[in-house]
């Protein structure tokens, strides 16, 4: 995730247990960039990104009493910037899925319909597929595709095991291809 | 962030798929890459501004130690410490006048040592309160429940305290049965070894005496508790071994037994046999399944499973 050794930000949560507000903007330094671009990743808007990473560091020192030092300060502050961005998009997406439905259009039929507006780029279709991937397929495949996280830290982050981060990423890749054979297929390009 | 934009798929990625779908996948790969969100790195400008921004918010939020000046810094670090401080004191003072309280969840047994070198075993679902004086000024215990009190001897009384009624006693080894649910509020004393006094809440005047072997009862209607009369302790201790002995027991307060012991709900959905006795016994661990079917056997009820624990009903033929 970053390029800080783990003995560093070890020592670095003791300090911010003892209160260290020096150590505390050090973690800030060194952690901010790191989990905005991750924020970004499902947020895709920086400066709300940027909110929610102030929030989560608010909240660090307001329990930094509580910071469990046997474990990975780092983890924890990637699960609750990921858990704020979750709930954020949860609350968004209430008001969405709800105007969605009314028009009683299943997500595929208007991804593909959507196909045929030209404005489209390749890339604007890969991004409305991968936003009809089932939640948990897109974030695996976003956090390893964008991110560059290998399947450990996706598995720890999202709190299932390696085996099925891989299993998502994997049928991720197998409907975007799906959806791309589709779009080939209409536009009459011939598969290589 | 080239990683979001380029390349071919990480290996042990492409090495799921067939031979002849990975040239597909990688370019799937590569094209979901140009949906990347699209950041510039943050500058360390930007860094800082949120940092800013955040003691901003720290400090209205008025949990922010400035880092810069140390002497103010050593001042306000200092303060601190001296509200800490007389906040610590005030919190003491009312902490030594909390008893202490051991709680047994249901299901589970305990043994709790006492600073004198006493210790009390208690049943499941039982709980005991005990200052923090204890020692000190009195050797005084609360309790609701069951428990079985080994008492060290040192000269001065011990105390239980159970629900309108008092046993004191210097160094024996004796049970004491008084649950606050107990229909009739009942408590019962059972001496193994040594000798106890007995008397309601208050009313010292009204002890009664109880040596080894000898067990006495009491509940709110009565002004005195019963006379002694010999008993096998063995019985009233057998929990302590895990074991049931239910001597014409009202159905009602076995059940509660079992509740406690198991960790479960029992539903009674039998008018007219809450109260009726039942004698049983059971010389080791016993599964809760046989113990209700021979309660259901003797009484002519059925059971059945619910989702937290039993329900027993009356058999229609």
């Amino acid at each position: 995730m970053n390029h800080a050794t783990d003995e560093q930000i070890e020592s670095l949560a003791e300090k911010i247990k003892r209160s260290d507000k020096r150590a505390y903007d050090d973690f800030f330094r060194l952690m901010y960039p790191h989990l905005t671009g991750f924020a970004i990743t499902y947020m895709r808007d920086k400066s709300m990104a940027c909110d929610i990473v102030q929030d989560a560091f608010v909240i660090l020192w307001q329990k930094r009493f509580g910071i469990d030092t046997g474990k990975s300060l780092k983890s924890y502050m990637y699960q609750m910037v990921r858990n704020r961005c979750l709930n954020e998009l949860r609350n968004r997406s209430k008001e969405v899925v709800s105007s969605e439905l009314a028009e009683n259009n299943t997500i595929s039929e208007m991804v593909i319909e959507n196909q045929n507006n030209d404005r489209n780029s390749l890339g604007s279709l890969f991004r409305e597929w991968i936003n009809a991937l089932p939640e948990r397929q897109k974030e695996a495949f976003e956090l390893s595709r964008f991110e560059g996280m290998d399947h450990d830290e996706i598995a720890g982050l999202m709190n299932i095991s390696p085996k099925t981060v891989n299993n998502h990423i994997v049928a991720a890749m197998t409907q975007l291809r799906k959806y791309y054979k589709q779009y080939k297929q209409k536009n009459s390009i011939p598969d290589e | 962030m080239n990683k979001k934009q380029n390349g071919t798929a990480p290996e042990h990625i492409i090495n799921e798929f067939d031979e002849e779908l990975r040239n597909e996948m990688n370019e799937i790969w590569l094209l979901a890459g140009s949906t990347a969100p699209d950041v510039q790195d943050i500058s360390p400008i930007e860094v800082e501004n949120g940092l800013n921004a955040l003691n901003t918010r720290l400090e209205i939020s008025g949990d922010y130690i400035p880092a810069g000046d140390k002497i103010a810094g050593w001042i306000q670090n200092y303060s601190r410490v001296l509200v800490a401080a007389v906040a610590l004191i005030t919190l003491t003072t009312f902490f030594i006048f909390v008893p202490r309280t051991a709680v047994v969840p249901y299901g589970e047994m305990a043994t709790l040592d006492l600073p004198d070198g006493s210790f009390i075993e208690m049943n499941s679902g039982s709980t005991v309160r005990y200052s923090r004086f204890y020692r000190f000024i009195n050797r005084t215990i609360e309790l609701n429940g069951e428990a079985f009190f080994t008492v060290a001897d040192h000269g001065h009384p011990f105390i239980v305290k159970a629900n309108g009624v008092s046993v004191e006693v210097t160094g024996t080894r004796f049970n004491v049965q008084s649950w606050a649910d107990d229909p009739a509020g009942e408590t019962i004393v059972s001496v193994e070894k040594g000798g106890v006094l007995f008397y309601p809440i208050e009313k010292r005047d009204q002890m009664v005496t109880l040596t080894a072997g000898e067990s006495s009862r009491w509940n709110p209607q009565q002004l005195q508790p019963t006379a002694p009369e010999t008993s096998n302790v063995e019985d009233a201790t057998a929990w302590r071994e895990f074991r049931f002995v239910f001597r014409n027991q009202a159905l009602g307060s076995i059940l509660r037994d079992l509740e406690r012991r198991f960790n479960i709900t029992i539903e009674l959905e039998a008018h007219g046999v809450e109260n009726s006795p039942l004698t049983a016994y059971y010389s080791q661990q016993v599964q809760l399944e046989s113990v209700l079917d021979d309660i259901c056997t003797v009484k002519g009820l059925r059971y059945t499973r619910t989702t937290t624990g039993y329900r027993i009903y009356r058999q229609v033929d």
